[in-house]
């Protein structure tokens, strides 16, 4: 059996960008502004984790003129998705395992 | 176990931000009670002005065509737009009043996304009826009405909050019925754009009220 632990990614021990993984899993790209309302930080937060992301090559960044202004949109990619749901997935493991050895 | 806690946290935080981000969540139960009212208002209205003798709700559905009871016609059309403008109203004003409190924007993506896939067999069923309309083939215009909004509002469910489903759904039972009681009408259609929404409304704003 492989070790649920090492499942668990270092990336995601940051709320900030476990909450910017789960945003981009459900939606198919969103822009900084509306991650930056729904996860309630500050700019400079947001952007380092961002940056960091996206040097794992989890999320991939376009850059666009709105009207324009500049408007800088993220998507998950599949690399990123696949660590995601595997992160999850041993998470829920490790949780079952715990549960198991309180009975 | 501590670290159980905090795993569980953690799916918890998953889970709401995936919500929070993908879903419309600003509906507010209070603006399903006003419109609710404003409908069952226009309802009384039309009724009303049949009991006053001035024209027969029978008559009227089967005067089809030339024998059709113009002014009545002028009356119910002028009647239902001013209910469904302040029935827009309501709904806008308290979505935004919820939004607010829940600290989001209301126009986001989420939003757009729900309105879309409300309009589009919305506004089909909108553009339907009003061909109906000119073509003074009444009849099976409430009916139509209720069975394309519960349509509507199923297909926007996905978007928002799943309550929505169970209107949904009890508008097109409404409208299926108003089918075989053709006649009536003007009850179903009372029962489905006022008492459903009012009931709709007030189980939603006691059980959001006890989420929070």
């Amino acid at each position: 059996m492989i070790n649920p632990i090492k499942q668990i990614n270092k990336t995601f021990e940051s709320r900030v960008r476990l909450g910017i993984m789960s945003i981009l899993m459900v939606n198919a790209s969103v822009d900084f502004n509306a991650l930056k309302e729904i996860l309630e930080i500050t700019d400079g937060n947001l952007a380092s984790h961002l940056k960091a992301l996206e040097s794992e090559e989890m999320i991939s960044v376009s850059k666009q003129f709105i009207s324009r202004k500049p408007n800088t949109s993220y998507s998950a990619t599949d690399k990123g998705r696949q660590i995601f749901t595997s992160h999850l997935n041993a998470l829920e493991i490790l949780i079952r395992s715990n549960n198991s050895k309180a009975q | 176990m501590e670290n159980q806690n905090k795993q569980l946290q953690e799916l918890a935080e998953i889970r709401n931000l995936m919500e929070k981000s993908s879903k419309f969540l600003s509906l507010s139960g209070l603006s399903g009670v006003v419109a609710g009212s404003v409908a069952i208002f226009g309802a009384l209205n039309v009724w009303l002005y049949t009991q006053a003798g001035a024209a027969s709700y029978d008559s009227f559905y089967e005067g089809v065509g030339e024998s059709a009871d113009i002014p009545f016609l002028r009356f119910l059309v002028l009647n239902a737009v001013i209910v469904l403008f302040l029935a827009l109203l309501s709904a806008w004003y308290f979505s935004k009043r919820k939004a607010k409190r829940m600290n989001v924007s209301l126009w986001n993506s989420a939003t757009r996304r729900m309105l879309l896939n409300l309009f589009i067999p919305l506004a089909t069923g909108g553009i339907l009826c009003l061909i109906l309309l000119f073509r003074l083939q009444l009849n099976l215009i409430v009916p139509l009405m209720l069975l394309f909004y519960g349509l509507a509002l199923i297909n926007a469910g996905k978007y928002t909050e799943n309550s929505v489903n169970f209107l949904g759904l009890a508008e097109i039972v409404t409208g299926l019925l108003a089918v075989v009681f053709i006649n009536q009408s003007l009850l179903f259609w009372t029962l489905g754009f006022g008492v459903w929404h009012v009931i709709y409304g007030i189980v939603m704003y006691y059980l959001n009220k006890r989420a929070w």
